[in-house]
């Protein structure tokens, strides 16, 4: 042990690194990441030895040109702009580009010549950090290549660790995503592997943890004696955006539900770690997606509706159906809509359900996640009326406008007796005078600095895929059939409101 | 939309400095400042979450300077929403009228609220203390002026007081202190700093030991290689070059790599100039020395110029070449130059203001440091 590192390791800056970007020209990488690069080298979070290797097929008539259209990503995308010129020269001029197949063995050879030239660049050997922002097939042909040109190790390197970043979609349901686990554990250990749902790196989700296990007041009330439901929404008002073709063999189910629902969900239900080192919170989270109550195939439908937009209105705009989006089939049957009933069976949520529904082309962009507690055991005000009944809500605001509001009833000042509901809100851009940094930022810089709580362990992925395998096995049991449609710009088909009357309950208008 | 700030003046009276006076101006202010802010922000949002308590000095010293504080804390509220408590003691002279001992001044600082529409106004209390008796009505001023169920943060940011309690006071009611020992140039300072510190039951930052984090870094990096390590064991040799005002940064780097090591043991030696000890651990014993150097012109810096560490028969260095970037030098840093991102001090003190938790590292490296300074070798 390096006695002069004690007290360092919370500075949060991270070792000497060459992060290597396959896919290193697409819009991930333009749009996000070096975005997310610029900021972390604006905000000097980025290690004062640091390169960036794009990777791709594109090609370009040399590295300025790279250069200057990753420029312009970072000055329309960046959450710091624009650009500062001068630290952007800084920024740049570690920034080098590789053109190639992603199946052409002598590709990986020159990309590790270049590498062994970056490091003496640079004046030290330092980390690789991958990031496979690829389509998924070519994942495995990857690591394959990266392991026949010795470009990853497996051995314990203090000094030149190897670690790569897996983008989503993890697989399409449960086989597929075992094998891409065992394709990436014959190149890395389980530790080096970061496999990232950008969900995870958003300051709210993070704040979950902190809400719940970091104040005395609501942890008592977490659970089914005071809870009556939970709902999350993740709605989205634009459609497939060019997609179709992307969409048509996903579907919702497999693009949201399966990763950042579950993600909150878990957050949201699981029970407290031990302490917050990765796999503690991520036994937990393990631990409530393996109590999720399975599907019964014959009876698919009473727990998950899946339906898809038809024309409609959004944000004042006439929108085609998904069924006129470039890419989809005219007879498509594909949900862009899909609402599900979970129920936990564990001791602290047994009788609780979880509402979770996700949708494309919805009345606007919101993700939140909602708590509503029990009505009071006796109606003290209003009986007669009702107006006295005010719901407990605690809603967790993810995007936008990010922030905690508890929903409660208050007396309206006159002689009357009478309630009227309140809110009592909290907003991360004015408690603490600045917007919270990007999801990619949070989760690069974690993942060069080794930390993996807030990435997603392989048996977590392989949970979460076995409970979505078996609703997709349901319905291709129920052969191809039409689906309920939902207007664009509506909250979502009949059928899903049907699902909770049934309970009495009813979804809430975030 | 642009930014309003607004002034007002608690005029001074039966009493003085009434908060319900001051609570008063301030939501007066914000209606100002909304008017003034255009309307379409038509709600004020007050976003707290630390009473800041800054000390302001008179010009009365040299690297005293009343207006570096004031920028200092307006850079530092947009990104740490506080109300700030600024203290100043100025000569009876200045006093508005015969018989005023203390007068508040408020001031608000509105921007627009960061994507959520409204503006985010912050409050700002100035009081100013006229002679020692103006001075005495500080901390039960601050007490009733901080908001309640916040935690409280001193910026000391300038020479510790050499007579009066206000220090001692101001830090039995605060949370958390911030200092700077690169101002705590006088004799004694460092040595009543590791006594505040000592006493202090509250979390407490150093500037100055905050500027030596990235040099830090790039030190313990010298030493991470395998086998490396070990070598800080077999130390057998320490060199520092400061710049004349960077000496109380030499010193605590000299503190933390002896007290990182497990050295504690030293005494002074003469040395034909700067300062000398003899670091003594069981059998082992090995020079340390100080120098500082004013000819370093072609870039304004202050602080560490170098660093030699010989070990295990090797040799460690780190050399400031230029405003930003340093050379490496070791066995496995062959002439590696590199960029040493300095922070503003602003960057610092929000840093200071996030985690709370105690800074063990600091207490060792300071205790080693004011132990050197203690010997004969520092006042040379």
């Amino acid at each position: 042990m390096n006695p002069l590192r004690q007290g360092l390791l919370k500075e949060r800056i991270p070792d000497a690194q060459v992060m290597i970007i396959f896919g290193g020209s697409g819009d991930l990488a333009k749009r996000k990441l070096l975005p997310a690069l610029y900021t972390l080298a604006r905000e000097r979070l980025l290690p004062a030895t640091f390169a960036i290797m794009g990777v791709a097929r594109n090609e370009y008539e040399n590295e300025d040109v790279y250069r200057n259209e990753m420029r312009q990503g970072c000055d329309t995308f960046a959450r710091r702009r624009p650009v500062d010129d001068a630290l952007w020269s800084g920024f740049a001029r570690t920034m080098y580009y590789q053109s190639q197949e992603f199946d052409d063995p002598a590709a990986y050879k020159r990309l590790k010549a270049r590498l062994e030239e970056i490091d003496k660049e640079l004046g030290i050997p330092a980390h690789r950090l991958y990031y496979f922002a690829t389509p998924p097939s070519t994942f495995p042909m990857i690591v394959e290549h990266l392991m026949g040109s010795k470009l990853v190790s497996r051995a314990y390197e203090p000094w030149t660790r190897t670690r790569v970043i897996v983008e989503k979609p993890f697989g399409r349901d449960l086989e597929s995503a075992q094998a891409l686990n065992r394709k990436l554990k014959q190149a890395f250990r389980e530790s080096q592997i970061y496999r990232i749902d950008h969900y995870l790196g958003k300051e709210t989700v993070q704040n979950m943890l902190a809400f719940r296990f970091g104040n005395g007041i609501f942890e008592p009330l977490w659970n089914q004696r005071h809870v009556e439901q939970v709902q999350i929404t993740a709605a989205e008002s634009v459609g497939v955006e060019g997609r179709g073709g992307y969409f048509e063999e996903a579907g919702i189910l497999r693009d949201m539900v399966q990763n950042h629902l579950f993600q909150i969900l878990c957050l949201t239900a699981m029970e407290p770690p031990v302490s917050l080192d990765s796999d503690s919170v991520r036994d937990e989270k393990v631990k409530l997606l393996r109590s999720l109550r399975p599907i019964v195939p014959e009876r698919v439908d009473e727990s998950v509706v899946r339906a898809q937009y038809a024309a409609g209105h959004v944000l004042g705009r006439h929108v085609p159906g998904y069924r006129q989006e470039p890419g989809v089939a005219p007879g498509s049957v594909r949900e862009t809509y899909v609402a599900l009933r979970l129920m936990i069976d564990n001791w602290r949520w047994g009788s609780v359900p979880f509402y979770l529904r996700t949708a494309k082309r919805m009345p606007k962009k919101v993700t939140d996640i909602s708590i509503r507690f029990r009505d009071a055991p006796h109606l003290l005000f209003g009986a007669g009326d009702h107006r006295g009944q005010v719901p407990n809500v605690l809603t967790v605001r993810v995007q936008p406008d990010e922030g905690i509001s508890l929903h409660f009833g208050s007396k309206i000042p006159g002689p009357a007796m009478e309630l009227a509901p309140v809110n009592m809100e909290f907003r991360y851009g004015t408690s603490f005078g600045k917007e919270p940094p990007e999801a990619y930022e949070r989760l690069i810089l974690d993942a060069m600095l080794g930390e993996s709580t807030l990435f997603i362990r392989d048996d977590e992925t392989e949970a979460s895929w076995q409970f979505i395998t078996q609703v997709l096995q349901a319905w291709e049991a129920q052969g191809k059939r039409e689906i309920p449609v939902y207007p664009a710009g509506a909250w979502g088909p009949e059928e899903a409101d049907a699902m909770l009357a049934g309970a009495g309950h009813a979804w809430r208008q975030p | 939309m642009s930014a309003a700030e607004l002034r007002q003046t608690i005029l001074a009276g039966e009493a003085p400095v009434d908060p319900a006076a001051v609570d008063a101006a301030f939501s007066g202010l914000w209606r100002q400042a909304v008017e003034r802010m255009g309307g379409a922000n038509s709600h004020v949002v007050r976003a707290c979450l630390w009473n800041l308590v800054a000390h302001v000095p008179v010009q009365a010293a040299p690297g005293e300077e009343p207006e570096r504080v004031v920028r200092l804390l307006e850079q530092v509220i947009p990104a740490v929403p506080s109300r700030v408590i600024r203290l100043q003691t100025l000569p009876p002279s200045q006093a508005p009228a015969a018989g005023v001992e203390v007068q508040a001044r408020v001031r608000t600082h509105c921007l627009p609220g960061p994507g959520v529409g409204g503006t985010v106004c912050a409050e700002e209390v100035d009081l100013s203390g006229y002679g020692a008796a103006g001075e005495f009505h500080f901390p039960a001023l601050v007490r009733a002026l901080r908001v309640p169920d916040l935690p409280m943060a001193l910026l000391w940011l300038n020479a510790l007081p050499r007579e009066g309690t206000l220090l001692e006071q101001l830090i039995a009611d605060s949370d958390r202190i911030v200092v700077d020992s690169h101002f705590l140039t006088g004799e004694g300072d460092l040595m009543r700093l590791l006594e505040v510190v000592r006493k202090a039951r509250l979390s407490f930052a150093d500037l100055g030991w905050m500027r030596l984090t990235p040099a830090r870094y790039l030190i313990a990096k010298l030493f991470d290689p395998p086998g490396q390590a070990e070598k800080l064991q077999a130390l057998e040799g320490i060199r520092v070059e400061t710049t004349p005002d960077g000496r109380n940064e030499g010193v605590l780097l000299l503190g933390w790599l002896l007290s990182r090591c497990g050295y504690r043991e030293f005494k002074a030696e003469a040395a034909p100039a700067g300062h000398r000890w003899r670091v003594r651990r069981g059998n082992r014993s090995f020079p340390v020395e100080m120098t500082t150097r004013g000819d370093f012109a072609g870039f304004d810096y202050d602080g560490i110029l170098s660093l030699a560490i010989q070990a295990g028969n090797e040799r460690y260095t780190l050399d400031q070449v230029d405003q930003e970037h340093v050379a490496l030098d070791s066995p496995h840093h062959r002439h590696h130059k590199v960029a040493l991102h300095g922070w503003e001090d602003s960057e610092l003190v929000v840093a200071a203001l996030g985690s709370g938790e105690a800074d063990a590292v600091y207490g060792d490296a300071l205790a080693v440091a004011t132990g050197l300074m203690e010997t004969e070798a520092w006042n040379r």
